[in-house]
C-alpha cells in the first residue's frame, strides 16, 4: 500500500469514528427525549427527531433485560458482532420505552475484561485451564461416581431466578426425571418463596393475580417493606407517573428505613423489624372496627382458617414443619383480632395508632382503588408466609383484589424468578406441574419426560438451606451451581463455605466471571450470557419474553442448557434429550407447552413468543389473561361461583388465615444491640459479579457501606467514612459507615447491601428461615457495631 | 470516553438557566422542550480526567434537583 493509499486510510478511519461518535450522540439525545417524554407526557422536544439505524451499522433487536424482575423490553443495537447500544423498546408495555441505569448498561457487563471463556479444573489445588470437552466429561464422570458410591440422592443441582425457562426445564428433566433425585433448587429460594407459600396458601395457585397495568388504575400504593425507587425504578416511575397526572394518588411507604422511596412518598411510616405482622392486623382490625368490610365479597368468595403457631425458626439441624389447616370463622376471626387495636400495635411497632388507622382508611374506602406492593421485605422473613396472607386478608375484606387497579401484587427480585423457577418447577418439591408428592403429577410429567414413573422420587429431598446443610455434613457430596453466587449470598456464609470446601466435596459452577463461588470450585464452565444464547424468562407479572441468540459466546462459552444436555448425553439420556443445538430451545419449549396446556396456565407458542415483546400467560385463544379470578377477565374462572372464582382452592374460594405476630429468631440483646438489616443497591445486580465490571455502575457505588443512623453515630463519635467493625455471633466484617447517605435506618438499626464480595456481609447473618416457604430472613439478625 | 445522556429535573423556574449553566461545559449539550421543567442533557468526554472533572462539575450545579441517566456507550464503542 503507497503512502497516499495509507493517509486516505487513516482519513477514512478518523471520518468513520467522527462518524460513529456523532452516531452514538444522537441515540444518546434519543434515550434521553424518549424517555423524558414517558416521564412527562406531553413534552417534546422541537429540534430533537427519532435517530432512524436504516442506514447505520447497528442492528437492533429486541430482549428482555438481563437484570430483575420488572422484566423491562429492551432494544440492544448490534453492531460487527458486538453489542453497542441499548434503549428501551416502546413497544414493551412494561417499560414503553423506559430503563433504569442497570438497564442502560447492561450489554456493557458483557464485556469485562476477565469474562470465563475456557473451562477450568483444579489440579494440585490450582484452577487450570481444559478443553470445554474434557470438563464435561469429569463433570459427567464425577457424578456418575458420586451416585455408584453414595446413591443418587448424594447429587444436586442448584440454579436461580436468573435460569432461562430452558435452563430449568432440563435441569428439572434431568435431576428429576433421569438421575431420580429431588435435588434441584434454586437461589429463588432465598427470595420469593415464601409470595409462592403465600399465594398457595391463600388461593391455592402461585403469582399474582393482577398486572402491572393496575399502576394506571390505582388511587393508592401501599408499599410494604419494599424500596421500590432502588429495586423496581421503572414500575416505581409509572407509580409516580400516575400520580403526576392524578394528584390525589396516595403512595405510602411503610418501612423500616428512610430511602429514597420514602423521600418520593407521600407518607412514610417506620415500623420496628417484625411487627408487619401486627401492622397487618392491626389495619384488619380497623377495617372490622369501622365496618369497612365488603360483606357480600367476604359471604362468597372467602373461608377462614387458622393454622399451627409458634412454629421455629429452622435453625436446628434437621429442623422439619409441616402446616395444617383447621377450619375457622368471622367470629372467631373477629375474637383474634382483638389483640391487634391500633394503640396495642402503636406500643409494638412504633407506627402511631393515628397511621395505621390512617392506611386502615385508604384501604377500606370503597372510592379507591389500592395496589399494595412488596418484595424482600415480606419475603426474607421468618414469617414471610404469614405476612404475605395477612396482606391478602386485608384486600380479601374489602373485596379489592383482581380488578384493574385492585389488588395485592409481589414483585421479584431475578428475570425469570417467576418463569423459570416457579414455573418450571426447580425447587425440591416441584414439578413443571404440580408437586413431586402427587402421584398423578408424577404420571404426568413421566408421561411427557418419556421415563418410568418410578425414576421421580415421591419424596422432596432439600430445600437451599438444608442442601447446604446436607453438603456440609457430607449427606451429598456433588453440586453443580449453575448462574448463581452462593458464596456471597447464604446467610451464615462462614457454615457452607466451609462446608463446600471439606474433602470429599464436588463442586461445580456454571457462570460468566470469577467469583468466589468458582473460587471454591473444582470444575468451573464458562457460560453463555444472555443475548448469547436463546431464552425466555417469565417476569414478575406472568409475562414470558423470549429473546434470541444476538451475539456469539467467547472461547468456549456454552449455554447452561446445552452444558446440561452435554452432560445427559455423556451419562446416556440422549433419547430424553435428543435434539440438536439448532433446535432444541424450541424442541424445548413445544414439551415445556404441554404441561401448562388449558386455560389456568396456557403459554404462548414459541413463534408468537418471538414475534412480541412479551405475552402473559393464561393465554388463551390467543388473549392475555390480565386478571385472574375475575370470570370478566379470566376464561378459567367458572361464573357459577359469581364474579369471582378462585379456582386454586377445592371450595373455590380465597382463604383468610388467622395468623398472629410471632418475635423474630433474633433480637437484639446487650452483647448485640443492633438490628442488621441487608439489602440491594440501584446500580448494583445482586452480589455484583456483572455490574462491578461495568465501570459506570462500579464507580457510583465502588464499595459496599453500613448506613446507621445519624443519633445513633454521633452517640459513637462515628462520622461518616469511618471504619466501624459490625459482629454477630457468627462473625465479624471491618466497613466504612455511611452516615447521612442514600438511605437511614432508624435507630438501633444498620443496613449493609450484599453486592460486594470483598465485604461478605452473610458471614454475620443468620440462617433462620420461614417453616413454611423455607425462605431465610436476611433483614433481622443482631450486631454489635464498634468504632475501629 | 463515554458518550452519556441524562434527563435532568431543575429546581423551579430554573430550566433555562440551568440549560445554559450545562451548555457552558465542556463536553455537554443540553436540550430544553417546548414546555415542561425537565431537559435533556448529552456529555461527551474525551478522558477520563475530564469525565471525573464534569461529574464534579454537575454536582456543585445547585439548580439540578435530580437527574436520570438514560444511555451510556461504552469507552470502546465511542473510541
Amino acid at each position: 500500500m503507497s503512502q497516499v493509499d495509507i493517509s486516505k486510510t487513516q482519513e477514512q478511519m478518523t471520518k468513520a469514528q467522527i462518524d460513529r461518535r456523532a452516531f452514538l450522540k444522537k441515540l444518546a439525545l434519543t434515550a434521553a427525549a424518549t424517555t423524558a417524554a414517558t416521564m412527562l407526557p406531553g413534552v417534546s422536544f422541537g429540534e430533537w427527531t427519532e435517530v432512524d439505524a436504516d442506514g447505520s451499522d447497528i442492528q437492533w433487536k429486541k430482549t428482555p433485560c438481563r437484570f430483575c424482575g420488572v422484566g423491562c423490553g429492551l432494544l440492544v443495537g448490534i453492531a460487527e458482532g458486538r453489542a453497542v447500544a441499548v434503549k428501551g423498546d416502546p413497544a414493551s408495555p412494561v417499560n414503553r420505552g423506559l430503563c433504569c441505569v442497570k438497564g442502560y448498561h447492561s450489554v456493557q457487563a458483557l464485556y469485562g475484561s476477565d469474562r470465563l471463556k475456557k473451562a477450568q479444573i483444579r489440579k494440585n489445588g490450582e484452577l487450570v485451564d481444559v478443553p470445554i470437552a474434557e470438563a464435561l466429561d469429569l463433570v459427567a464422570s464425577k457424578m456418575q461416581e458420586t451416585i455408584a458410591e453414595h446413591g443418587k440422592d448424594a447429587v444436586s443441582i442448584y440454579g436461580s431466578g436468573q435460569w432461562t425457562i430452558p435452563d430449568g426445564y432440563v435441569a428439572s428433566k434431568l435431576f428429576k426425571g433421569a438421575i431420580g433425585t429431588n435435588n434441584v433448587e434454586a437461589n429463588a429460594r432465598l427470595c420469593m418463596a415464601s409470595a409462592v407459600t403465600g399465594f398457595l396458601t391463600s388461593f391455592g395457585m402461585d403469582e399474582p393475580m393482577g398486572c402491572y397495568e393496575d399502576i394506571d388504575h390505582a388511587d393508592v400504593f401501599v408499599l410494604w417493606g419494599n424500596n421500590m425507587a432502588e429495586m423496581h425504578p421503572v414500575l416505581f416511575s409509572r407509580v409516580l407517573d400516575r400520580r403526576l397526572k392524578h394528584p390525589d394518588t396516595k403512595i405510602i411507604d411503610l418501612a423500616t428505613r428512610t430511602t429514597r422511596t420514602s423521600e418520593a412518598a407521600d407518607h412514610s411510616f417506620l415500623f420496628t423489624p417484625q411487627t408487619d405482622l401486627a401492622i397487618a392486623n392491626a389495619i384488619c382490625y380497623e377495617l372490622v372496627r369501622k365496618g369497612w368490610i365488603d360483606r357480600n365479597f367476604v359471604n362468597r368468595h372467602v373461608s377462614f382458617k387458622r393454622g399451627k403457631t409458634d412454629i421455629g425458626y429452622g435453625i436446628e439441624e434437621h429442623f422439619k414443619f409441616k402446616d395444617a389447616a383447621t377450619a375457622s370463622d368471622w367470629d372467631d376471626f373477629v375474637e383474634f383480632l382483638k389483640d391487634y387495636s391500633p394503640e396495642k400495635v402503636e406500643r409494638m411497632s412504633g407506627v402511631a395508632a393515628g397511621d395505621i388507622r390512617y392506611m386502615a382508611s385508604l384501604y377500606g374506602d370503597p372510592s379507591r382503588k389500592v395496589v399494595s406492593f412488596w418484595c424482600m421485605g415480606m419475603n426474607q422473613h421468618t414469617r414471610g408466609t404469614w405476612i404475605n396472607n395477612l396482606v391478602y386478608n386485608i384486600h380479601l375484606l374489602v373485596g379489592k383484589i383482581s380488578q384493574p387497579g385492585n389488588g395485592p401484587f409481589s414483585l421479584t427480585g431475578q428475570p425469570s424468578a417467576c418463569g423459570t423457577v416457579r414455573e418450571v418447577g426447580t425447587l425440591t418439591h416441584k414439578l413443571p406441574k404440580g408437586v413431586v408428592m402427587n402421584e398423578k403429577h408424577r404420571q404426568f410429567a413421566a408421561k411427557i419426560w418419556k421415563v418410568p414413573v418410578e425414576n421421580i422420587s415421591p419424596k422432596p429431598t432439600h430445600h437451599t438451606v438444608s442442601m447446604f446443610r446436607a453438603l456440609d455434613r457430607g449427606d451429598i457430596r456433588f453440586m453443580w451451581i449453575q448462574v448463581t453466587n452462593p458464596m456471597v449470598t447464604m446467610p451464615n456464609l462462614n457454615r457452607y463455605r466451609d462446608g463446600a470446601e471439606k474433602e470429599g466435596r464436588f463442586v461445580v459452577v456454571s457462570d460468566v466471571y470469577p467469583t468466589p463461588t468458582t473460587d471454591i470450585a473444582d470444575v468451573v464452565l464458562p457460560s453463555a450470557m444472555w443475548i448469547e444464547r436463546e431464552g425466555a424468562y417469565g417476569n414478575s407479572e406472568r409475562r414470558t419474553q423470549q429473546f434470541d441468540q444476538l451475539l456469539d459466546p467467547p472461547g468456549e462459552a456454552m449455554s447452561d442448557t446445552w452444558q446440561l444436555i452435554e452432560v445427559a448425553h455423556r451419562m446416556g439420556y440422549e433419547e430424553l434429550f435428543p435434539w440438536t443445538y439448532e433446535n432444541h430451545v424450541r424442541e424445548i419449549w413445544a414439551e415445556y407447552r404441554k404441561f401448562h396446556a388449558g386455560p389456568k396456565h396456557e403459554i404462548a407458542p414459541y413463534e408468537e413468543l418471538r414475534r412480541r415483546p412479551g405475552i402473559q400467560w393464561p393465554y388463551v385463544n390467543g388473549k392475555e389473561t390480565q386478571w385472574r379470578y375475575s370470570t370478566e377477565h379470566d376464561p378459567a374462572a367458572d361464573s357459577s361461583h359469581g364474579d369471582y372464582d378462585f379456582y386454586g382452592k377445592p371450595d373455590h374460594r380465597a382463604w383468610i388465615w388467622l395468623r398472629p405476630y410471632e418475635a423474630p429468631a433474633e433480637s437484639p440483646s446487650t452483647a448485640f444491640p443492633f438490628w442488621l438489616n441487608t439489602g440491594r443497591v440501584l446500580e448494583h445486580w445482586h452480589t455484583g459479579s456483572m455490574t462491578r465490571r461495568v465501570p459506570t455502575l462500579h464507580r457510583a457505588v465502588p464499595k459496599a457501606y453500613a448506613e446507621i443512623n445519624r443519633d445513633d453515630a454521633r452517640q459513637m463519635g462515628v462520622a461518616h467514612g469511618d471504619l466501624v467493625r459490625l459482629v454477630s455471633a457468627r462473625g465479624v466484617l471491618e466497613i466504612e459507615a455511611s452516615v447521612g447517605g442514600r438511605g437511614e435506618p432508624t435507630r438501633g438499626q444498620v443496613f449493609v447491601p450484599f453486592f460486594d464480595e470483598a465485604l461478605l456481609i452473610n458471614e454475620l447473618t443468620l440462617d433462620a428461615f420461614c417453616p413454611i416457604s423455607k425462605q431465610p430472613d436476611y433483614k433481622k439478625c443482631a450486631v454489635r457495631v464498634e468504632k475501629v | 470516553m463515554p458518550v452519556c445522556s441524562y434527563v435532568v429535573f431543575p429546581r423551579p423556574g430554573q430550566t433555562r438557566e440551568l440549560a445554559t449553566q450545562l451548555a457552558a461545559l465542556p463536553g455537554c449539550s443540553a436540550e430544553v422542550p417546548e414546555e415542561g421543567e425537565v431537559l435533556v442533557l448529552v456529555t461527551d468526554t474525551v478522558t477520563d480526567a475530564h469525565e471525573k472533572a464534569l461529574q464534579a462539575d454537575l454536582r456543585e450545579l445547585e439548580d439540578i434537583h435530580c437527574m436520570v441517566m438514560t444511555f451510556g456507550a461504552p469507552d470502546e464503542v465511542v473510541s
